[in-house]
């Protein structure tokens, strides 16, 4: 079923639809929350609320782009909003690495405060760089699809790309010195 | 593991000095590639069964900005800022209505600029004896026309005149009001000027009016 019909059928009250739905996006929807929040938990949780959003609003879906792409922007501004809602201070303690635990803890603590700089730097940039960056990188969206995602022309999208990691390098390799 | 690898070409990174930032990202994708909870699919269909059945277009925004805390407080906030224009449009109401209104009122106002001018008209009393006092040199009335100084002190007294001309002016003194009603009256345009005036005039000279008519 594309992206049309299934919009259609939604829109219909087939549930079934939009559980197709859930079931072809919950991974790439999660993951970048995951990869915005760095909490497992949260992540869960603004993924659901972006699936609930999503549902709610699918009639405004124009079908002018991947049905993936709409619901991941919802996503990564949930995930933001969330993020900016967080205390300073909360985002230490939870702050554990993603990925396989190693044997080595010191190794483990580094690659945790290395993600959580590369987390906030990529929060820290202004938009539309954040957004472009966050879906190629967080959402592993294509640069085409960003395009058609954010109605913006692939040259505008590559130029905020660019933009963007050029703004991340300073502030990730002044982490690395500190 | 990323679904797609970035490839600095698809950017039109021709340098490689965005590369340890690219490196940096690409690792963090690595160690982020979890997946949701089993059951996560069936939460959100659960949470998503109790909602109300989506709808389309505008209906469909406006449930989409209501979903959401901040679309929820963007809606109020335009709701209220509607009611304040309408406000502010309803209180501009009373400004562009005695434009068309008050052509009525100022016929009733022309007659106080009228009153005045009796009260006016006492200053020329003072001068009535002088020509009095002129009279019986006047007598001769063939000297009159051969006196040209009479008629030029009566010139000189034209200044008696210029009380009577201040009845005319009293027009334009009234004009002096007319021109701060006109003033007044200049958002109202030009052809209403006169008309808008009009009670701003009635107010003003209402209070000389009733003085002239005390005295």
């Amino acid at each position: 079923m594309d992206d049309r019909g299934l919009v259609a059928a939604v829109l219909d009250g087939d549930h079934d639809a939009f559980r197709l739905l859930v079931e072809r996006e919950q991974v790439a929807v999660y993951r970048a929350c995951l990869r915005i929040l760095g909490r497992p938990h949260d992540a869960e949780d603004v993924a659901q609320e972006s699936f609930v959003m999503a549902y709610r609003s699918i009639g405004t879906y124009r079908g002018d782009g991947p049905l993936g792409g709409w619901l991941m922007r919802i996503a990564t501004r949930q995930a933001f909003r969330r993020l900016g809602q967080r205390r300073p201070t909360s985002e230490l303690p939870a702050d554990l690495p993603l990925g396989a635990p190693g044997s080595d803890p010191v190794a483990a603590t580094l690659a945790g405060e290395r993600q959580r700089e590369v987390r906030l730097a990529v929060a820290g940039l202004r938009q539309p760089y954040r957004e472009v960056v966050a879906l190629r990188f967080f959402g592993e969206m294509s640069l085409d699809e960003i395009a058609e995602s954010t109605h913006r022309p692939v040259n505008t999208v590559k130029t905020h790309l660019r933009r963007g990691l050029e703004r991340l390098r300073p502030v990730l390799d002044r982490e690395v010195a500190a | 593991m990323t679904r797609r690898p970035f490839d600095p070409d698809e950017a039109g990174l021709s340098g490689r000095e965005l590369d340890p930032t690219i490196s940096d990202l690409e690792r963090y994708l690595a160690d982020s590639a979890a997946e949701p909870t089993h059951d996560f699919a069936d939460r959100v269909m659960r949470e998503v069964a109790a909602q109300p059945a989506p709808r389309r277009g505008l209906w469909a925004v406006l449930a989409g900005t209501w979903a959401s805390d901040r679309g929820r407080m963007a809606l109020l906030a335009a709701t209220v800022a509607a009611a304040v224009l309408a406000v502010v449009i309803a209180g501009q109401l009373p400004n562009l209505l005695p434009s068309n209104v008050g052509s009525s009122p100022e016929p009733s106002v022309v007659a106080p600029t009228v009153q005045p001018s009796p009260s006016i008209t006492v200053s020329p009393r003072p001068t009535q004896p002088a020509t009095e006092s002129e009279e019986p040199s006047a007598s001769p009335s063939p000297t009159d026309d051969r006196e040209s100084p009479e008629p030029s002190e009566d010139d000189d007294r034209s200044p008696r005149p210029s009380p009577s001309g201040s009845d005319d002016h009293s027009g334009p003194g009234g004009g002096g009001d007319d021109d701060d009603g006109g003033g007044n009256s200049g958002p109202g345009g030009g052809g209403g000027g006169d008309d808008s005036a009009s009670p701003e005039e009635s107010e003003d000279q209402s209070g000389p009016g009733g003085g002239g008519s005390g005295g």
